[in-house]
């Protein structure tokens, strides 16, 4: 990548301070006047004066926010080395750091109990040191690449992404996600990013996710992952390791049905998935037989007339007519119905329950790429596009979306000064940040007081 | 104190173990007024009941049998050190000890060796074999089956504090003891009454917030919630009752059963009906053994050294040797016994290959169609062939040779070498890697198209399978393996015992294994199979002469 347009993009475009405030969670605060006089000569590559530097160093450092002190940020360096285990205490070595060596692209980690220290050798390789330091918070983030729905879409595969899987495999999983995140966890705050490339990116901001250890990720993630196996040609798991999913389903995967049913037609009319009839044996033979046979009656009367969307609506008659006839007469019918229905379900769940990366969120020091950073393969910004928050503790889950927002219509490098919608991503940005920055606070101030309160009792315990 | 113990005075002996065992008033007190309340309808009728010399008896909820005892199920959750209850005799303080270890070390060969569930064992009636066999007392007295049982499981206490290590596998231990004895219980209302007597441990345990705690379906007020709960938990067996008792706790505190996707989670937290409570009590019971472990390293070891040592000690450090064989006895680390070396070259030679388990073939075969592997399998080969005896120039070699098609040699050594190096504990955080046994490979998420790690006997379909397996030479008959042999290997696929069909796989195709050894390790069975092959040759050689 042009690497003078990358510093340009870190110079003029990118959202340093929004992005320093959401990783540290706490307001960078600029001398008024100075600070605009202050950029533009960074921009102009001077080196400031010392005496000004250290008044904005301590303006802007707060010493007791761990989250600015240990937080790993890991730059991937234009000479292709891989630098761990950075911490950037003060914004402004944040933002001087980014210019002066223009990474590729930088990563974000945990916050780890002391400052996570780093050996730089001849090839770059940090190694923390200090053994036992341990990782205390992180985002949880999941992780969702196109390319694990292959078998699923026909539009494209491997890397590529188009509006039209967009607009049905990642929605569907936003909003699959969503409803689980509010309803199951009880996590309210996060936002979606596109990860440049061929992905989706979601950042759970909620402290109670934040502090979840290596374990609790792992069987959060088992709990969640239902596609575990990618392999088309192996049904939904449950974690036990039978080979479907047990009755009655899960909640959250009841609630899901909706969903994907919604989507699933959108599929069937945009994508034709039946239009080979290979390409469907190979995914619904040998692990739904009830709709396989059904599908099989339609190609033998019907041949491989019409569109995936009257093959998928001859299943379903058909399992309208059974629940119609058959209704109740005994018990073995009943079983044979509910069999189909399920198989139906599944094939739904199948196609898009969202497939995770869980490797991306089982581990606490895994590190993802930050917002606002350049894919380096194709120049797309990773912009942030759905933020869901709430403005207190106790209030509503407000949520926004840029609907405008498809892979093709990301900002790129290449194009960002013709374009002034980028900006609209970072108001997007900024909106969530406020209102996060405002709850942190707020959880803070609780934790203090209730401390304070048992100080208190504490006393008139004793002076009884 | 301590000297006077055991073989005179019943209640110095009990205030020593209990002393010991550190268990604070206040939980004593509870479990005590609790179980006074339930024990008349809990136990059946029997004299011992009556007995005010032992108490002992309250602490266990048992099974109503048809006026017969039954020895296996006494249910405790130890909450109450055995104070004055009887007097043992040093013969005694060491039998029961032994006894239990015994009976401990064979439940947990059935359990994780032979990796049989909990309701296999007893089905096959192992566990009442082994109650039987340990813990019964000869002459059928209930009392002194309550007494060993109860010291036998104090006494191992001080037995299993070497480590951090040694106190987890007595926790483990125990705690597979208590499913056992739980799930035992045949009758559901006495399971019930188990949790009832016990649910003060549900309670006060742990530092739960206020909307925690155990309520009943009736006072949740949320009707969508009870609607999803009757939809999700009411089975044929199991209904919501108004006045079921539900415990809701932080979805972190259940974190062991959340992937079952057995519980409803909701808003944060999930909703424990009555009959799925016990995993939840077992794991506390767990959980505090280990914090009572703790307390005893802490607060009394010291004077149990200085005070015992010519007389408990002894003991304890007999039985914890046991105790260490034990913990040794499951770890099947491999090394390389043989001291063969293999050069980068020589990986393919059949000589080599058709010695290698199907996983590594199958990774080879990858290796060669793609020039390239993914991480995953990258790390399953080569740690593997590490551990042949390929040494860190030849593996570079190796790799760098079978990626060649794809990868230059600088964009090899930019992006690989960096792996191989931190494999053979060169980079990085500098560990010598173990090679990855066959429960690690099937720890791995399963091979996305262009993989190859895994187990095939897991990874692939039965097509695939089949159609591999019967290409491969039976040993004796020199033909191709029967459909009833490839059946046999199916069908462990079916039961997801995949080891056992890598196992007969090697059997049908190589030999016998020696005593009945069970593939574990893809580098067991490519020594096994090396072993063999020599074996057949030098016998070959000598028939010639």
């Amino acid at each position: 990548m042009n690497s003078e347009a990358l510093k340009e993009y870190y110079i003029t475009s990118f959202p340093s301070k929004s992005v320093y405030e959401w990783l540290t969670r706490k307001k960078v605060i600029l001398p008024k006047q100075n600070a605009k006089k202050k950029r533009t000569e960074t921009v102009e590559g001077e080196d400031s004066d010392s005496d000004s530097d250290s008044e904005l160093e301590h303006l802007t450092m707060s010493s007791f926010n761990t989250a600015a002190n240990n937080r790993e940020i890991a730059y991937e360096y234009q000479s292709g080395a891989y630098g761990r285990y950075l911490t950037f205490p003060t914004f402004k070595q944040f933002h001087d750091r980014l210019i002066s060596t223009v990474p590729n692209r930088f990563e974000v980690g945990a916050i780890y109990e002391n400052v996570p220290k780093k050996i730089e050798n001849l090839f770059g390789n940090g190694k923390s040191t200090g053994g036992n330091n341990v990782a205390i918070e992180k985002e949880f983030v999941f992780d969702i690449d196109m390319d694990d729905y292959d078998p699923y879409r026909t539009c494209c595969s491997g890397s590529q992404i188009c509006d039209s899987c967009w607009s049905i495999f990642i929605d569907c999983a936003i909003e699959i996600l969503s409803t689980i995140l509010y309803e199951y966890f009880n996590w309210n705050n996060f936002f979606f990013v596109y990860s440049g490339r061929r992905g989706l990116h979601l950042w759970v901001m909620d402290y109670e996710a934040r502090i979840l250890n290596d374990i609790e990720r792992a069987k959060v993630m088992d709990f969640l992952n239902i596609c575990k196996n990618r392999n088309c040609e192996v049904r939904l798991n449950n974690s036990s390791g039978t080979n479907c999913l047990a009755r009655p389903l899960n909640p959250f995967i009841q609630d899901a049905l909706p969903v994907v049913s919604k989507y699933f037609n959108q599929l069937l009319e945009e994508q034709d998935p039946f239009s080979e009839i290979k390409q469907t044996k190979k995914i619904l033979s040998t692990q739904f037989p009830a709709v396989t046979t059904q599908l099989n009656t339609f190609y033998m009367t019907n041949g491989n007339n019409g569109s995936s969307m009257s093959k998928w609506k001859a299943v379903n008659d058909i399992y309208l007519k059974q629940q119609q006839t058959k209704l109740g007469r005994n018990y073995n019918d009943l079983k044979e119905k509910n069999k189909l229905l399920e198989q139906k379900e599944e094939v739904l769940l199948k196609y898009l329950y969202p497939k995770f990366d869980i490797e991306v969120s089982k581990k606490i020091g895994h590190l993802l790429k930050s917002p606002f950073c350049i894919h380096p393969g194709t120049g797309n910004v990773c912009v942030p596009f759905h933020i869901s928050y709430q403005k207190s503790i106790d209030s509503e889950v407000e949520v926004e979306t840029l609907s405008t927002f498809k892979p093709s219509t990301c900002p790129n490098i290449k194009t960002l000064k013709q374009e002034n919608d980028f900006s609209s991503y970072v108001q997007l940005f900024d909106k969530f940040l406020e209102n996060y920055i405002n709850l942190e606070a707020e959880r803070e101030n609780i934790i203090i007081e209730s401390k304070q309160l048992k100080k208190r009792k504490a006393e008139t315990n004793y002076d009884w | 104190m301590i000297r006077q113990g055991f073989k005179r005075k019943q209640t110095l002996n009990g205030t020593n173990l209990s002393s010991l065992s550190n268990n604070d008033d206040t939980s004593t007190k509870t479990a005590e007024s609790q179980s006074s309340n339930n024990h008349a309808k809990t136990l059946i009728v029997n004299n011992t009941i009556n007995d005010p010399d032992f108490p002992l008896i309250k602490q266990y909820t048992r099974e109503f049998g048809n006026g017969l005892i039954d020895f296996n199920n006494f249910l405790t959750v130890y909450s109450m050190p055995p104070i004055h209850h009887a007097e043992i005799t040093l013969q005694e303080f060491e039998t029961f000890g032994i006894d239990r270890l015994k009976l401990l070390m064979d439940l947990n060969y059935y359990h994780k060796t032979l990796n049989l569930s909990v309701k296999e064992i007893l089905e096959a009636g192992h566990f009442k074999q082994f109650m039987t066999k340990f813990m019964r007392d000869t002459k059928h007295n209930l009392k002194q089956s309550i007494i060993k049982d109860y010291y036998s499981h104090y006494i191992l206490r001080l037995c299993f504090l070497k480590d951090d290590e040694n106190m987890e596998l007595f926790c483990s231990l125990e705690l597979l003891l208590l499913k056992l004895k739980f799930a035992s219980i045949s009758n559901k209302n006495d399971k019930i009454k188990f949790l009832k007597d016990n649910s003060s441990l549900l309670n006060i345990n742990e530092d739960l917030n206020e909307d925690e705690g155990l309520t009943t379906f009736s006072e949740i007020e949320n009707e969508a919630l009870k609607n999803k709960m009757s939809r999700f938990y009411d089975t044929n067996n199991n209904t919501l009752e108004a006045d079921t008792s539900i415990l809701k706790l932080k979805f972190t505190k259940l974190i062991d059963i959340l992937p079952s996707r057995m519980v409803l989670l909701q808003k944060g937290y999930i909703y424990l009906p009555e009959h799925m409570q016990f995993n939840y009590l077992a794991n506390v019971f767990g959980h505090n053994l280990k914090l009572e472990l703790l307390k005893i390293v802490k607060y009394k070891l010291n004077s149990l050294t200085v005070n015992e040592s010519d007389r408990l000690v002894p003991i304890i450090n007999h039985l914890n040797k046991n105790g260490s064989v034990l913990s040794n006895y499951n770890r099947k680390e491999f090394t390389n016994t043989t001291g063969q070396s293999l050069l980068s070259d020589e990986v393919y030679l059949p000589d080599n290959y058709d010695h290698y388990p199907l996983c590594m073939q199958n990774l080879l075969s990858g290796l060669r169609s793609d020039s390239h592997l993914k991480y995953t399998g990258r790390q399953q080969l080569s740690l593997f062939l590490k551990e042949c005896g390929l040494n860190v120039e030849e593996a570079l070699k190796f790799w760098q040779k079978s990626f060649q098609a794809k990868y230059g040699m600088e964009e090899f050594n930019k992006n690989y070498k960096y792996n191989f190096r931190h494999n053979y504990g060169l980079e990085g955080s500098r560990i010598n890697f173990k090679p990855w046994d066959c429960s690690t490979v099937l720890s791995k998420e399963p091979p996305s198209s262009g993989m190859y790690h895994g187990c095939p006997f897991r990874d692939w379909n039965k097509i695939r399978l089949t159609s591999h397996l019967s290409k491969s030479k039976n040993f004796y008959t020199k033909e191709e393996l029967t459909k009833f042999e490839i059946n046999t290997i199916l069908d462990f696929k079916d039961k997801n015992d995949y080891m056992m069909s890598c196992t007969r796989y090697f059997e049908f195709t190589k030999d016998t294994l020696p005593h009945n050894e069970l593939i574990t390790h893809p580098n067991l069975y490519y020594q096994r199979s090396k072993e063999v092959s020599e074996k057949k040759k030098q016998q070959e050689t000598t028939a010639l002469k």
